[in-house]
């Protein structure tokens, strides 16, 4: 996977779990820029993403991730 | 020790000055003695407790550390966070246990099995052992590294500006700031520090001590009032409360920030909240996210919980289904929350209630925001959103009841008062005269109240406490002198003073 | 060099902080602590005119009268007292005045070298003692009485004693304009610290044993008691220690005394203990009359001891009459004004007919006496007979027990009337702006002035004082018969 093809599969899990078509996540994207990213999202967003990468994320990135782009670091090392 | 006394004040000068002094190399080490020093100065004892924590934590989070085996890592951390509840367990639940147990063994007829002992927990306790707790468990995570250096372990347990009642720290907010060399004096810092510190000393001897005596008359006096006595009461608890929390949470902060630490904020103006979930983001934020990052996520992400979840979906509605880790979750939490806070049924009641409100807010907000928008309500609106701030108020206020009543049942007493007796004109007409707090101190509390609110306000959109050292010599001093005078004219300490220890020192 | 320099701007400008906060602390301070008005006179009190100072705590301010000692041998005094004054207090309280006044005598009050010795327990005194001790101005002498008291003093609330704004910050509700404007005005008083108490009550004479046993005083007694006999001789003043009578109930206090008296005379200090029986005899002073209550002694008392300290003084010491010195001119201003006070407060005491008529022969005193029916002929009742002839008043209808209505102004009998116990007898009498209405009938006895009627519902004589220099009524009292002549008021 390139990190772009990580980013396009992200942006289509992000839109779904927020219901909102116009979202667009980057390298710098935090929870305060999306609405309604609050602690339980967070646990359904990190299934989600789970789910469609088919890996398992730590819990201290569950709770220590600072932005999408580590997210994504994270995915490319683990993901499928 | 009290923040609020004066030996503290004495000591945090002496230690101060020897800090600034001393060579930085040496700076940690008469830190963390000092802070020692100054926990046990009152009662020895309970620093065998304190050292106890420390002791077992630091040791297994380098065994931990050492070992590779999940099982075992598994087994180790449950055994030390085990171990380290066990006291804070002990002392604080034994004899609300053995109560229950004997009313409950009432019931059946049976004796009472457990004796109840005269038990005085340790300060800080409930703190601490999170704090180390928390510690442990980021150590089994992969987190932090282990802290292989004990005088820095022990600071950062026992560091004295938080040890008593927070903020609670993570290892990985506080612990890098411990490793690295001590920071050298900033003159600009010690000015923010003192400011902060001096801000939270006027929010708790001017407010809310002043406060504490109207309210505690009414909850707990035998001329209970009624009606508009006792919403006052209530209203103006929500404020004791948040400037007895906020004002110790300030004087911590400053203090350590004296010494050139920052330690974790617990309050972002926590009644400018639009909804409950909202308003635990903003209140005591550190045990907030404590509980979030140490029971939540384990119990939303727990496995078994997800397939019984998913096995659910068979039986029940897919939404409910799919929502019952959430709220197992928020149970447990909230639970937790209110039996920490204290150990009477209240307190468990109150924190039920929190979670209750917020799972209702989870479950139905969306929905409930949808058929407000179908119905065109102006949601986006400025009133709207003043109506969101004091509802959420309302809420918090109707928790106080549980929260600050002496029991379950004198809560409910006071639900009852609140129908009925004085009406609305008791707010002006000198009845609220009669429960120890005359016109004078009245007229302090509220002035002071609106001091709090003008700076809130403006706090939203500027940060003061930057804001204030960088003006005119003449501007800053000024402030410094009349809030120095202030504080030592209407504090309220002294002869004739009932010294009032900070509300969250119970906890 | 300019790293240096930058730190001294910086050091200077947070030192230039301190003492602005400190300066406005003093001042919240001036204006919260409670005026304490003793000492404020006593700073008042113009410079370098005190001769003979007093200095000691209640018993002090009861038993020595400056202003009778002016009039008596022209000596200027002066009572500098606090209440609950223990040894290190009184030692302060010179040092203190010797900063305003240059005294050829000392007298110390002797009680409070009893601290820890004495019927008045430690927390008692210090409560006292920690209330008011401290009210002089701020300086190095009391933050050194402040480190005294918390070295002596059993109780321990050290940091008040430094900062009494801690203590007395709570005044902000009860503050007056005076809190604010004390600087600005004269505080000197006329009676020059003397504090009277006006009650009497009756007491055998403590029984003071040949030799007592010896005992010690309280260390810090001892200390501040040898520090004031240097004091003296460093600075040039006479000391003596007077100790005011008290009750004495615990034999241990005699040893004390004793102690007292041994250390000033093997230091070569005058020491007049009033509790001994030599002294009570040369004084006069009586335990039945002369005491307001166990500790205290009353206006007569004091009258007793100051004549004989004078006395004393006279005789040891070369001090000065200054009656004749024009730049003393306004003692003898104090001095009136003080007896006049005194005169209405032994009216006011309530004594008996042989000490009340002989004052009402005051030229700004005007007495109105009416009387109906009480019968004088019984018992003894001489004083009142005597004080009435005295006045050139009739006595004859007070034996029969008939009317009578009398009005003496500024000492003078202005007419009287008498008759029969049935008659009826009326009078008004013009006094100042207002008017008195007198009346003995059958029925009722009136003696109404303004707008009250200040007849007692009792059957004796009547008599209604008032002070002709603002118009108020000093007292009205009944003589009764069958109580031998007590006066009894309401």
């Amino acid at each position: 996977m390139t990190r772009q093809q990580v980013f396009e599969r992200l942006n289509r899990v992000f839109q779904d779990v927020f219901d909102n078509e116009a979202l667009a996540v980057g390298d710098a994207t935090t929870a305060a820029d999306v609405p309604g990213w609050d602690s339980l999202m967070h646990i359904r967003l990190m299934g989600a993403v789970e789910d469609e990468f088919d890996m398992v994320f730590d819990m201290k990135d569950v709770v220590s991730l600072q932005n999408v782009g580590e997210m994504a670091d994270i995915i490319m090392a683990k993901g499928h | 020790m009290q923040f609020t006394s004066l030996p503290f004040a004495a000591f945090l000068c002496g230690a101060a000055a020897v800090f600034f002094l001393l060579p930085p190399a040496a700076r940690r080490l008469f830190l963390a003695a000092a802070s020692l020093f100054v926990y046990c100065y009152p009662s020895p004892w309970q620093g065998a407790f304190l050292l106890l924590s420390v002791a077992l934590t630091y040791g297994g989070a380098r065994l931990l550390d050492r070992t590779e085996g999940p099982r075992t890592r598994r087994l180790l951390l449950a055994a030390g966070a085990v171990l380290n509840l066990a006291f804070l367990l002990f002392f604080k639940y034994y004899n609300f246990a053995a109560q229950n147990l004997a009313a409950l063994c009432g019931l059946l007829g049976l004796a009472a099995p457990l004796p109840a002992l005269a038990l005085v927990a340790p300060v800080g306790i409930s703190f601490y052992t999170f704090q180390s707790l928390g510690y442990l468990v980021d150590v089994y995570r992969r987190q932090t590294q282990p802290e292989r250096n004990i005088v820095t372990y022990t600071l950062f347990v026992a560091f004295f500006p938080q040890v008593q009642a927070g903020p609670i720290s993570r290892s990985t907010s506080l612990l890098p700031q411990l490793r690295s060399p001590a920071p050298a004096f900033d003159g600009k810092r010690v000015e923010r520090s003192l400011l902060l510190a001096g801000w939270g000393l006027f929010k708790k001897l001017v407010i809310a001590d002043r406060l504490a005596i109207f309210v505690g008359n009414v909850f707990d006096g035998h001329a209970g009032g009624t009606g508009a006595v006792a919403v006052a009461a209530v209203v103006l608890f929500a404020f004791q409360m948040y400037c007895d929390f906020s004002g110790y949470t300030a004087m911590a902060l400053g203090i350590a920030g004296l010494f050139g630490y920052r330690l974790d904020p617990n309050f972002q103006l926590p009644y400018f909240s639009g909804t409950i979930p909202e308003f635990w983001r903003r209140w005591h934020m550190t045990l907030g996210s404590w509980f979030r990052d140490y029971l939540f996520y384990p119990i939303l992400r727990n496995r078994r919980l997800n397939r019984l979840a998913k096995a659910a979906r068979k039986t029940l509605p897919k939404t409910l289904a799919n929502n019952i880790p959430v709220v197992v979750g928020l149970v447990v939490v909230w639970f937790c929350t209110g039996f920490w806070h204290g150990t009477g049924w209240n307190y468990i009641v109150w924190g039920l209630y929190h979670g209750l409100l917020i799972i209702l807010s989870t479950l139905a907000g969306p929905w409930l925001k949808k058929r407000g928008q179908a119905l065109g309500l102006p949601l986006e609106g400025r009133a709207f959103a003043l109506f969101r701030v004091v509802r959420t108020f309302a809420l918090v206020c109707v928790g106080y009841v549980f929260f600050r009543s002496a029991s379950l049942g004198a809560a409910l007493g006071l639900f009852a008062r609140l129908w009925g007796g004085a009406g609305p004109a008791a707010l002006w007409d000198g009845t609220l005269l009669q429960y120890g707090l005359d016109g004078a101190d009245f007229a302090v509390a509220l002035a002071g109240l609106a001091v709090l609110f003008a700076v809130e306000f403006a706090q939203r959109k500027r940060d003061l406490l930057a804001w204030v050292p960088a003006q005119r010599r003449l501007v800053r001093w000024a402030v410094y002198l009349v809030g120095i005078l202030v504080l030592l004219v209407f504090g309220m300490y002294g002869e004739g003073y009932v010294e009032k220890p900070f509300l969250y020192f119970q906890f | 060099m300019g790293k240096g320099r930058e730190k001294l701007k910086k050091v200077a400008w947070v030192a230039l902080f301190l003492l602005l906060a400190a300066l406005l602390v003093g001042a919240a301070e001036g204006v919260l602590n409670p005026k304490e008005e003793t000492m404020l006179a006593f700073y008042d009190e113009p410079k370098n005119t005190v001769d003979v100072l007093f200095v000691g705590g209640s018993h002090a301010a009861a038993a020595f009268d400056p202003i009778q000692l002016w009039q008596q041998h022209g000596y200027t005094g002066y009572t500098l007292y606090s209440w609950g004054q223990p040894a290190w207090t009184s030692y302060h309280y010179v040092v203190e005045a010797l900063k305003t006044q240059t005294p050829q005598v000392v007298v110390v009050e002797g009680f409070g070298f009893l601290y820890g010795r004495s019927y008045l327990e430690e927390v008692n005194f210090d409560s006292v003692s920690d209330d008011f001790s401290l009210r002089i101005r701020p300086g190095a002498n009391r933050v050194a009485l402040a480190m005294a008291m918390s070295r002596w003093q059993v109780n321990s609330r050290p940091w008040y004693r430094y900062a009494p704004l801690l203590r007395y910050h709570g005044r902000w509700k009860t503050l007056t304009l005076e809190d604010f404007t004390w600087p600005f005005w004269d505080h000197a008083t006329t009676a020059k610290g003397f504090g009277p108490n006006f009650t009497t009550e009756a007491f055998a004479a403590p029984a003071r044993p040949e030799s007592p046993p010896p005992a010690d005083l309280y260390p810090g007694c001892e200390e501040y008691l040898l520090k004031l006999i240097e004091l003296a001789e460093r600075e040039g003043f006479q000391l003596v220690v007077a100790t005011a009578p008290y009750v004495v109930e615990d034999a241990s206090e005699w040893s004390v005394l004793q102690r007292i008296q041994d250390i000033c005379e093997a230091n070569g200090v005058l020491a007049l203990d009033y509790n001994q029986a030599t002294l009570l005899d040369e004084s006069g002073f009586s335990f039945e009359t002369d005491m307001a209550e166990h500790a205290h002694v009353n206006l007569y008392g004091a009258e007793k001891i100051t004549a004989h300290i004078g006395g004393q003084l006279a005789e040891h010491f070369a001090l000065e009459d200054r009656r004749d010195e024009p730049a003393f001119a306004h003692w003898h201003e104090a001095a009136a004004v003080e007896y006049w006070d005194k005169t209405l407060m032994r009216l006011r005491l309530s004594p008996t007919a042989a000490q009340w008529f002989p004052r009402m022969a005051e030229e700004n005193l005007a007495a109105f006496v009416v009387t109906r029916g009480a019968r004088f002929d019984q018992g003894d009742n001489a004083p009142l007979l005597e004080g009435f002839a005295a006045l050139g008043m009739d006595t004859e209808v007070l034996r029969g027990g008939g009317s009578y209505l009398a009005v003496v102004d500024g000492g003078r009998l202005q007419r009287q009337d008498a008759g029969g116990p049935a008659d009826t007898l009326e009078a008004s009498y013009a006094l100042g702006e207002g008017e008195v209405y007198l009346q003995a009938s059958e029925e009722q006895v009136v003696l109404r002035y303004g707008e009250t009627n200040y007849a007692l519902d009792y059957d004796g004589v009547h008599v209604l004082v008032v002070d002709k220099t603002d118009g108020s009524v000093v007292k009205c009292v009944v003589f009764r018969p069958e109580e031998g002549c007590i006066t009894r008021t309401d």
